[in-house]
């Protein structure tokens, strides 16, 4: 494989390139949706190309094609330098890299059971369970979900700086979820979480590590308790999050932000620029002391993370990096182009692309909020009035990633201490820097989420992602009903 | 063109081997689609190209059904004939270890496909070259600097693109169509020593050479100057006059809502609404690709089923949800054409138009007492399935308006509301639209002005 890239990257040059890569990707999909008894889905998707990323004359071209052959392969080359070409032509300043290491090395994600070698009876009849065990829960449950899906990927790199790297990746996830309904009111219930479910770098493993039966019963019954519950009330009060919804915050009010092409406009088009500008780099209290947050890709240290990897998709290696250090805004993502204009020695490794049709983008990979010390139960104990909020149920932020608003799936009214009354149709809204400086507990129950379906770019890239966070606490939020 | 010509043979053909094979080997019914796709955009920020990208790829989706209900799907990126027929007998290994889905009755007949006039497939879209498109994006970016001395960048994204399809079934059908659209969006940015601002534009056509690049990039200059020195406004109840952009946004809302699998999961919110008013009697939606509002006329869904005109709301009355065979099977009707390209079960409408009215843009404005001009929606969400309810900000040209004139640039605005309640109170409808890509199809939507939206929050 490595030889037939090498040689296109030889007729790069040969055509004027400054620096060419080459990436060919294999990939396959499986993808299951049990809907009510009903196999709603059940895809199998196989894949394979290669894009080709040059400079020449101080821009960028990028071309793709799934046909591996060396006849396409050049023709592909030729194309991209050509696109180079017309792209210098509105270009104002040349494109510089910040410097890499030549890498010459192979990696893989640590699986043991290879979920595309389990039968897919067996996944089935497991599904198929789960599901009728939502359904046995009420009369009101009017679907039963269940969503699988695992992706195998093999992807080769070859630079014109002489990196060669191959990658296996292994990933999977599942979720369950209910959705109920009486008198016009619709509740939805799901775990791990929702919109499909936990990811992580594992096999089949993962899977029967949880125990999705049980699971399908709670969501079950969660569900339908969520019929008859209060609405939650409205006004400033005090929010515990549950370490799912917050690793969404961090994703939408602290990953996105803090990309680095965000922040240089270059994404300003589509999903917007960022409010973390390079003037408020060290200085801008992004949140209060006990906040820490870090970006630490390294398969060393949480190898079975979604977000997890050794090398980006510009042959850069990992390098962990604090976005957040005791509340001030201390760091970006970067892409090698991006290091250069933002003044830093080296990029920190977060480019990748979502297929071999792609160019790399600057990505989130696992982006953490430290845990504190709290055990969960005395952060609920130590909180006087308040609402607790549990699960992802709708989201939406502004260009900026300033003003956010957030619906989870339940959410628990605080009294004294305690957990009091079950609350329906939870809400909350807030300005990212004015939120996370109100933050003033952490719990030590941190847990590793995987995301499996972050947009970028156009044309759109879905990445997976995942976020470390545990239970937390914020003063003074605004809450409210989304009825 | 040669080549071209070659590839629609080898993808109608290979969609006739493909549904032999499987037939052969088991199947009860298959169908498969099969996608030649060339896709090229070119990405500008800060006034300069800065991604260009482009792909060529040959995709199919098949589905085969046992006689006993059980499926199954492949999806495959090839141009290898044998690679294909593999994940064929991959979908026939898994829809025997499935299990039967009964409400599945019956993949569509064939049915007489309905000519249009109209051209889908413009022969000058295929010889565009990398140069020609950085053409365009330079006429974009001039006429928008142009356009006051305060922008300070232009960014967007031009595509073209080109499709040849192929779709044929176990029951006969067999159909071929080719298109080609551009889409070009932009939004500028202006600043000066106080503030910062953002315009937006938007334009999708059959053909590029149909797309002003000088008059998007005006319009999107134009209305970034003059966001400027943006006032902060108290959230509440405002008249809105909403841009075809913005309006679009509603109507993609209302779109997923018209899904027949939105109903069937309980989550649409016009279940039980058929034949009762539920938008204002003004407001009329159709899904068309005989419209000469919508960009491209698609002539059929990805199961081969000729596409008519659907009425989705007469005068502020639901008429129709829209099916695939599936969902149509399932409740003993007759799929209305909107079966998704890649997806099994997924129906979805392809070529909304909410049709406009008579007014001028400027009457919009003067029918506003204490309202809010919005240019554009920016991640919009549902907040609550059931009652429509959907929150967004506001993005790219927000401004004040008072006593019928636009007084002054404000802060974005997030809304939180019904979009029933939104559409209900409609006062005017605007002559002036715009067409926007959604999915795999497109929505057609002119401005509005309303006399109620909930505003819940602003940003600093
Ligand atoms: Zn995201």
């Amino acid at each position: 494989m490595f030889d037939l890239m090498e040689k296109a990257v030889e007729k790069g040059l040969l055509l004027g390139a400054t620096y060419i890569d080459i990436r060919i990707v294999k990939n396959a999909s499986e993808e299951i949706k049990i809907k009510n008894g009903a196999v709603e889905e059940a895809t199998i998707k196989t894949d394979s190309g290669f894009g080709v990323r040059v400079l020449k004359n101080g821009a960028w071209g990028f071309h793709s094609s799934n046909k591996i052959d060396k006849h396409t392969l050049d023709q592909v080359v030729e194309t991209a330098v050509k696109i180079a070409e017309a792209s210098a032509t509105r270009s104002k300043k040349p494109v510089k890299l910040a410097p890499v290491k030549t890498i010459k090395d192979k990696w893989r994600t640590p699986w043991i059971k290879d979920p595309f070698d389990v039968p897919f009876k067996d996944k089935l009849e497991l599904f198929l369970e789960a599901d009728e065990t939502i359904r046995e829960q009420s009369d009101y449950v009017k679907a039963g979900m269940v969503s699988y899906e695992a992706r195998k990927i093999h992807k080769w790199f070859v630079s014109s700086e002489g990196s060669k790297i191959e990658a296996e990746i292994v990933f999977c996830g599942v979720g369950v979820s209910a959705l109920t309904a009486k008198n016009g009111d619709v509740q939805r219930r799901s775990l791990p979480t929702s919109f499909g479910g936990n990811y992580v770098k594992r096999g089949w493993e993962y899977v029967e590590s949880l125990n999705l039966v049980e699971l399908a019963e709670r969501v079950g019954k969660e569900a339908t308790m969520l019929l008859d519950a209060k609405s939650c009330p409205s006004g400033k009060t005090t929010l515990i999050l549950d370490s799912s919804q917050l690793a969404l915050q961090i994703h939408e009010s602290c990953g996105h932000p803090s990309e680095a092409d965000r922040v240089l406009g270059t994404e300003a088009s589509y999903a917007g620029t960022s409010f973390l500008t390079p003037d408020k780099l060290g200085k801008l209290k992004y949140g209060s002391e006990i906040v820490n947050i870090v970006m630490d890709p390294s398969p060393e240290k949480y190898p079975e993370a979604l977000g997890s990897y050794k090398y980006d998709d510009e042959g850069v290696p990992v390098k962990r990096t604090y976005i957040v250090k005791e509340g001030v805004f201390t760091g970006y993502q970067l892409s090698r182009e991006t290091a250069v204009e933002l003044g830093f020695e080296e990029s920190n490794g977060a480019m990748r692309a979502d297929n071999w049709n792609r160019i790399p983008l600057i990505r989130m990979s696992l982006i953490s909020l430290e845990p504190g010390d709290w055990r969960p139960e005395e952060i609920i104990e130590d909180t006087k009035d308040g609402i607790y909020m549990d699960t992802n149920r709708s989201w939406s932020i502004d260009d900026k990633r300033l003003n956010f608003q957030f619906g989870c799936e339940l959410a628990w009214k605080i009294e004294k201490g305690e957990k009091k009354e079950l609350l329906k149709n939870p809400v909350y809204q807030g300005i990212t820097p004015e939120f996370w400086g109100n933050c003033d507990a952490i719990g030590k129950d941190f847990f590793i989420w995987g995301i499996p379906n972050c947009g970028k770019g156009e044309p759109q890239q879905i990445m997976w992602v995942s976020h470390g966070a545990s239970t937390a606490r914020f003063r003074n939020v605004m809450v409210f009903s989304g009825r | 063109m040669k080549e071209l010509d070659e590839i629609k043979s080898w993808i109608i053909d290979t969609a006739q081997t493909v549904i032999k094979h499987v037939i052969e080997n088991g199947a009860w019914q298959a169908d498969v689609r099969i996608e030649y796709g060339e896709n090229y955009l070119t990405r500008f920020a800060n006034s300069q190209i800065h991604q260009n990208v482009g792909e060529t790829y040959t995709k199919a989706f098949l589905r085969v059904f046992l006689r006993d209900k059980r499926f199954g799907c492949v999806t495959i990126i090839s141009r290898d004939i044998d690679e294909i027929l593999k994940a064929a007998d991959q979908a026939l290994k898994i829809a025997k270890a499935s299990k039967p889905d009964l409400f599945f009755k019956s993949l569509p007949e064939p049915d007489r496909i309905l000519p249009t006039d109209r051209k889908m497939f413009f022969e000058e879209m295929i010889r565009l070259t990398p140069f020609d498109r950085a053409e365009v994006v330079g006429k974009v970016i001039d006429a928008a600097h142009e356009a006051g001395k305060h922008v300070s960048a232009v960014n967007g994204a031009l595509s073209t693109v080109l499709r040849l399809q192929a779709i044929a079934n176990s029951l006969g059908v067999n159909v071929f169509q080719a298109y080609s659209f551009a889409s070009l969006n932009v939004l500028v940015t202006a600043k000066n020593m106080q503030s910062e601002a953002e315009g937006f534009a938007y334009r999708v056509s059959g053909n590029l050479k149909e797309i002003s690049a000088e008059e998007v990039g005006f319009e999107a200059g134009e209305r970034a100057s003059s966001g400027l020195d943006a006032k902060k406004i108290e959230p509440g109840d405002y008249e809105v006059v909403f841009l075809p952009y913005a309006t679009a946004t509603l109507m993609f809302h209302l779109a997923i809502d018209t899904s027949a699998r939105s109903k069937d999961l309980g989550v649409s919110s016009l279940i039980n609404k058929e034949n009762k008013k539920v938008l204002h009697e003004d407001i009329s939606v159709v899904d068309d690709p005989r419209s000469e509002k919508t960009p491209v006329p698609l002539l059929f869904d990805g199961e081969g089923v000729p596409k008519r005109r659907l009425v989705l709301f007469d005068h502020g009355v639901f008429k129709n949800f829209v099916y695939d065979s599936y969902y149509a099977g399932k409740e003993g009707k007759k799929s209305t054409g909107h079966a998704s390209f890649w997806r099994h079960a997924s129906p979805f409408p392809s070529n909304l138009v909410f049709e406009p009215g008579n007014s001028k843009f400027d009457d919009l404005i003067e029918d506003t007492k204490n309202g809010i001009l919005v240019s554009r929606l920016h991640y919009s969400n549902t907040v609550d399935p059931r009652r429509g309810i959907i929150t967004a900000m506001t993005r790219a040209g927000t401004f004040k308006i008072e006593n019928g004139e636009l007084k002054y640039s404000i802060k974005n605005m997030r809304f939180t509301d019904s979009y029933h309640r939104i559409l209900n109170s409609l006062s005017i409808l605007g002559k002036d639209f715009r067409s926007m890509v959604v999915r795999r199809g497109f929505i057609t939507a002119p401005s509005i002005k309303v006399n109620s939206v909930k505003f819940v929050g602003t940003t600093g």
